[in-house]
């Protein structure tokens, strides 16, 4: 655990390596889902090979929240899927790091997102073609809660629902915040638990930055009879202190001064 | 074969792809009966992705689903494919480039029933035509409908295929292949008026081009059932020494054949272009034969229009 947590926090910092450099993205929405994305990728369950990115016999994952695209390069760039030379060409022309996910141009992306909603949705498909091929692979999602605002992702967790699809996992990186302001005074999407329920979803709730509720999460899901929904919650710009709970850090680019006390906090110094 | 309806005639092809290749579903949003696909979900009840009323989701679980290595065809009304689901065709098929087949039914006005506006669909080819990438089929009936949903098959690219309201009649030979980037000559003439056409409305251009032989008036007339990529030069080749072009669709006038047959000869070979199309207003309810009359595109609208650059 202690690893995973120092893999955790080097995504984070790649993050921020990334967003200095080019001087644009969302390094809150990043860190708050960091966690889990390092439990999947480093702590056992997505099963990529970097040398076949492409093979069908693979886990899918898909970051509905597509602006956090620089933590899943990040955790591409460390499984070796992505070659590390291209970190810094995050957003820059001719670069296969775009400033959300495309599946076409970046090894191990597996659905255009950040057009919010629409990943889940592309996800509820390839967890079609997976059972139809009798596949034994998961189809892993992170959702962000704000995303939720979109009326496909209720078509989708509907859908998810009536057909049970078991091989399908959906996170929600339930961090509270979106781009404008609170999910309360925004987005107004209030209870999510009695939502899911409403949907048929199985739905365990989670500290998302604690691997071990992660890990026990994903175990339950796999056990259940149901589909699962695992609402994590989590804290906006995890790991440096003026970042959590600040919600300017959705989209902005850290000070000279304020990246170094960022890096250092991310060491654990 | 017995003559099908323009919509059952995509279910005959499916029923012949989806028994030849296990990869080929379909994918529905409450859309099965648009088709008259019940024998499909009978026969292959795992190969139908129904989503319920959710054309959005549709299309990305169309999109999902080729992207893991399925052949999806998802089928609705052309204005739902075109417009709610808009941007997901755009961004989560084309853009990724996936191998998703679209069917649009209801399209044109003309196709529309006695639905009304809401299920009309004449924005659809213009829209379609400014995502990269997307190939657009516009067969003109039952027999051309069913061969251009086996020929979407056959290539690996997004494709969007128009059909009508199920009511549109037999024109062609039933042996008559289609073939992608293909033009049609449907009356050769020595005339310096070449028309081109697409989709059901093919019915009144061949009235029309009929009655004007019949006068001694003769106009070429080619179909263009390859909307996207445009057959230039074909296209061209057709135009070449003619004086003038004309274009009947059923479409706005704005975006559809007529737009990029325009936009190809305004920087190939400029000529003028008469259009018979959608002008710029929405229409109603009414029969196909009512509406192309008093929307001033039936077999009679054409032929005074052509009367007019001949």
């Amino acid at each position: 655990m202690e690893n995973l947590q120092k893999i955790a926090n080097g995504l984070r910092a790649d993050v921020l390596d990334m967003v200095v450099e080019i001087k644009d993205g969302h390094p809150g929405p990043a860190f708050s889902a960091a966690d889990i994305i390092t439990a999947l990728y480093f702590g056992g369950h997505i099963h990529i090979d970097p040398e076949n990115p492409d093979s069908p016999d693979r886990d899918r994952f898909v970051l509905s929240k597509g602006h956090a695209c620089p933590l899943l390069y990040a955790a591409l760039i460390r499984k070796g899927v992505i070659d590390k030379k291209h970190k810094l060409t995050l957003r820059k022309i001719d670069s296969i790091l775009q400033g959300h996910p495309d599946m076409i141009k970046t090894p191990g992306v597996d659905a255009n997102s950040g057009s919010l909603g629409n990943g889940l949705a592309m996800a509820y498909g390839m967890a079609n073609a997976l059972k139809l091929q009798k596949s034994s692979r998961y189809v892993y999602v992170i959702c962000g809660d704000g995303e939720l605002g979109e009326g496909i992702t209720w078509e989708t967790f509907i859908n998810i629902g009536k057909s049970q699809m078991k091989n399908m996992i959906v996170f929600i990186d339930n961090n509270r915040w979106q781009s404008g302001g609170s999910i309360t005074d925004v987005g107004g999407i209030g209870s999510l638990k009695e939502k899911f329920e409403a949907c048929s979803l199985q739905v365990i709730e989670i500290d998302g930055h604690n691997f071990t509720q992660i890990f026990e999460a994903v175990a339950a899901a796999k056990e259940s009879n149901k589909a699962t929904v695992v609402i994590a919650h989590t804290i906006k710009g995890k790991g440096v202190d003026f970042m959590e709970e600040d919600n300017s850090w959705h989209k902005r680019v850290p000070t000279a001064q304020q990246y170094e006390s960022a890096l250092r906090q991310l060491r654990g110094e | 074969m017995a003559e099908i309806t323009t919509r059952r005639a995509v279910s005959e092809g499916l029923l012949k792809l989806m028994e030849s290749d296990e990869r080929v579903v379909l994918v529905s949003s409450d859309s099965v009966g648009v088709i008259k696909a019940q024998d499909i979900v009978e026969r292959y009840p795992d190969r139908v992705i129904e989503v319920g009323i959710a054309e959005q989701l549709a299309v990305d679980t169309a999109a999902g689903l080729a992207a893991a290595g399925m052949k999806p065809f998802y089928v609705t009304y052309a204005v739902f494919a075109s417009m709610r689901a808009c941007e997901q065709v755009r961004s989560m098929v084309a853009y990724p480039h996936l191998n998703v087949k679209i069917i649009g039914a209801n399209g044109g006005m003309g196709s529309g029933e006695r639905e009304g506006v809401s299920h009309q669909c004449f924005e659809d080819i213009g829209i379609f035509r400014t995502f990269a990438g997307m190939t657009i089929l516009s067969p003109s009936d039952a027999s051309q409908v069913e061969k251009a949903i086996i020929a979407a098959s056959e290539i690996d690219d997004p494709v969007y295929i128009r059909t009508g309201s199920g009511k549109e009649i037999a024109l062609w030979d039933d042996e008559e292949p289609f073939e992608i980037g293909k033009t049609i000559v449907r009356k050769e003439a020595d005339s310096d008026v070449v028309l081109f056409s697409h989709g059901f409305i093919m019915r009144e251009v061949m009235k029309a081009a009929g009655e004007l032989e019949n006068e001694g008036k003769s106009v070429k007339v080619v179909e263009v059932p390859t909307i996207k990529p445009l057959p230039q030069e074909a296209i061209l080749q057709h135009v070449e020494g003619a004086a003038n072009v004309a274009v009947v669709e059923d479409h706005s006038v704005y975006g559809g054949l007529s737009s990029a047959i325009s936009e190809l000869l305004s920087r190939t070979d400029p000529k003028k272009i008469t259009t018979v199309a959608l002008q710029d207003t929405f229409p109603e309810s009414g029969s196909a034969a009512e509406l192309f009359s008093k929307y001033k595109m039936d077999s009679k609208a054409i032929k005074e229009k052509l009367l007019t650059i001949m």
